[in-house]
C-alpha cells in the first residue's frame, strides 16, 4: 500500500457512533460497515487531507509502543474500506 | 374464483384460487398470520390455479407465470417469498428484519439472519426445547413504537435436516394439521402454540446466528454498534425508508442486548444454547 496517499471517503454515508465504536453506512451502496475502537480512531482521522503515513505518525504519537501493531491496523482497515467502495485512494 | 388474503405490515395480497385443495393449502400457510391492516393498505393480487387434469398448480401475478408444481413444501417456499416480497414491497412505516423469533422464560428472543445463517434452524431447536414459537422468518418493527412488533406468524418452516426435532408430532396422528414431504414439513402455529396470543413486550435478547463449518462453535456477547452493522444486513425494506432506516435500526441494537453464536452443527448449537439459556 502507497502510505503517501490520500484516504477519501464517500460522501454521503450515515454514521452513529455508540461506546466508542462505529457503524456507517452508506444507503446507495447499501453497505454497513462496523469499526470497533480503534477502526473508529482511524476512521476519525480520514479527513480527507491526511495521508496513510500521516494518520499513522498521528496514532502513532498517541501510542508510541504500538506503532508495528497500528501500522498493520491502518492498513487493514483502509483496505476493507476501499474494498467495500467506501473509500478511496487518492 | 374465491379469494383468500394476507394482511401484514400494512399491506395486503390477494389470492385467487379455484379448487378447494388450494383454499386449504392457503389456508394451511396463512391461516395464523397476524391480520394487520390499520392505515393505508397497499394492496397487490396473485392466482392459485389449477392445472385441469392435472395435480399441479401455477402461481401467477396477472397472466405472468411465477412458479408450478404440486402443493408440496417448495411450492410452499415459492409463494411465501413471493406474498413476503408484495406484502414489504412498499411497506414504509416499520422496520422489516428477516429473524426467527420465540419466547423462553416469557423473555423474546430475536435470532435476525439472513439466508443460510441458520434462524430456520436454531427457531426450530428453541420451539421444541420448551420456547413458544412466534416466527422462523419476519418481523415487523413499528417506526413510531419499537416496542410494537409485529411477528410473521406463518407455520415453521423445517428442513429435512431439522425434521428430526419435531419426530414425534410429525409421526402422530395429525398429519391432516401439517404438511411433509421430501423438502422438509409445515407446521401450522397453532399445532405449537393452541393458546396463542401475539406478546406486547420488546425483545430481551438478540441471537446472531453464525453457521460457519469451518470454525470453532462458541457464543461471545456483541457490541451495539456492531449488532447494528449485523442487523441493517437483515433489513428487508430499508430502501422504502428514509435514510434506510438506519436511526431506528441503531435504536434496537441500542436497546437490546446481543450475542452471536457461532457454530457448525446443530449439536454443537444445542449444547452451547442450552447452557446459555440456563445461566
Amino acid at each position: 500500500m502507497d502510505v503517501s496517499k490520500i484516504v477519501e471517503l464517500k460522501k454521503d454515508y450515515l454514521i452513529e457512533r455508540i461506546d466508542g465504536e462505529i457503524t456507517v453506512y452508506h444507503p446507495t451502496l447499501t453497505t454497513a460497515v462496523y469499526l470497533n475502537e480503534t477502526g473508529a480512531l482511524i476512521w476519525e482521522l480520514c479527513d480527507g487531507k491526511r495521508t496513510i503515513l500521516d494518520i499513522i505518525e498521528a496514532l502513532s504519537e498517541q501510542y508510541p509502543e504500538s506503532r508495528t501493531q497500528i501500522e498493520t491496523d491502518v492498513k487493514t482497515l483502509i483496505t476493507q474500506l476501499i474494498e467495500r467502495d467506501i473509500g478511496e485512494l487518492k | 374464483m374465491n379469494l383468500f388474503t394476507v394482511a401484514f405490515a400494512g399491506s395486503t395480497v390477494t389470492l385467487l384460487y379455484d379448487t378447494k385443495d388450494a383454499r386449504e393449502f392457503l389456508t394451511l400457510l396463512f391461516r395464523d398470520v397476524t391480520q394487520q391492516t390499520s392505515g393505508d393498505v397497499q394492496q397487490h393480487q396473485l392466482s392459485l390455479l389449477a392445472d385441469k387434469g392435472l395435480n399441479v398448480y401455477r402461481l401467477q401475478a396477472g397472466n405472468t407465470q411465477l412458479c408450478r408444481g404440486r402443493l408440496g413444501v417448495r411450492f410452499a417456499a415459492h409463494i411465501y417469498d413471493t406474498v413476503i416480497f408484495h406484502l414489504l414491497n412498499r411497506a414504509e412505516n416499520g422496520i422489516a428484519l428477516h429473524a426467527g423469533a420465540v419466547i423462553c422464560n416469557d423473555l423474546i428472543i430475536l435470532l435476525p439472519g439472513q439466508s443460510g445463517a441458520g434462524k430456520s434452524t436454531l427457531t426450530s431447536w428453541l420451539t421444541c426445547h420448551n420456547c413458544s414459537y412466534l416466527t422462523d422468518e419476519l418481523i415487523f418493527i413499528s417506526i413510531h413504537d419499537p416496542r410494537e412488533i409485529k411477528y410473521f406468524s406463518r407455520p415453521l418452516c423445517l428442513k429435512p435436516g431439522s425434521m428430526h426435532l419435531f419426530e414425534e408430532l410429525l409421526a402422530s396422528d395429525k398429519k391432516d394439521d401439517f404438511l411433509m414431504d421430501l423438502h422438509g414439513a409445515v407446521i401450522p402455529h397453532r399445532l405449537l402454540n393452541p393458546e396463542f396470543k401475539e406478546p406486547q413486550a420488546p425483545p430481551a435478547l438478540i441471537i446472531m446466528p453464525d453457521y460457519a463449518p469451518e470454525s470453532d462453535p462458541e457464543i461471545e456477547p456483541i457490541s451495539r454498534a456492531r449488532l447494528g452493522t449485523l442487523l441493517m444486513a437483515c433489513h428487508v425494506n430499508a430502501r422504502n425508508l428514509v435514510d434506510h432506516g438506519f436511526r431506528e435500526v441503531l435504536d434496537i441494537a441500542r436497546s437490546t442486548p446481543a450475542v452471536r453464536l457461532r457454530y457448525n452443527s446443530l449439536q454443537d448449537a444445542s449444547s452451547l444454547l442450552d447452557a446459555f439459556l440456563q445461566e
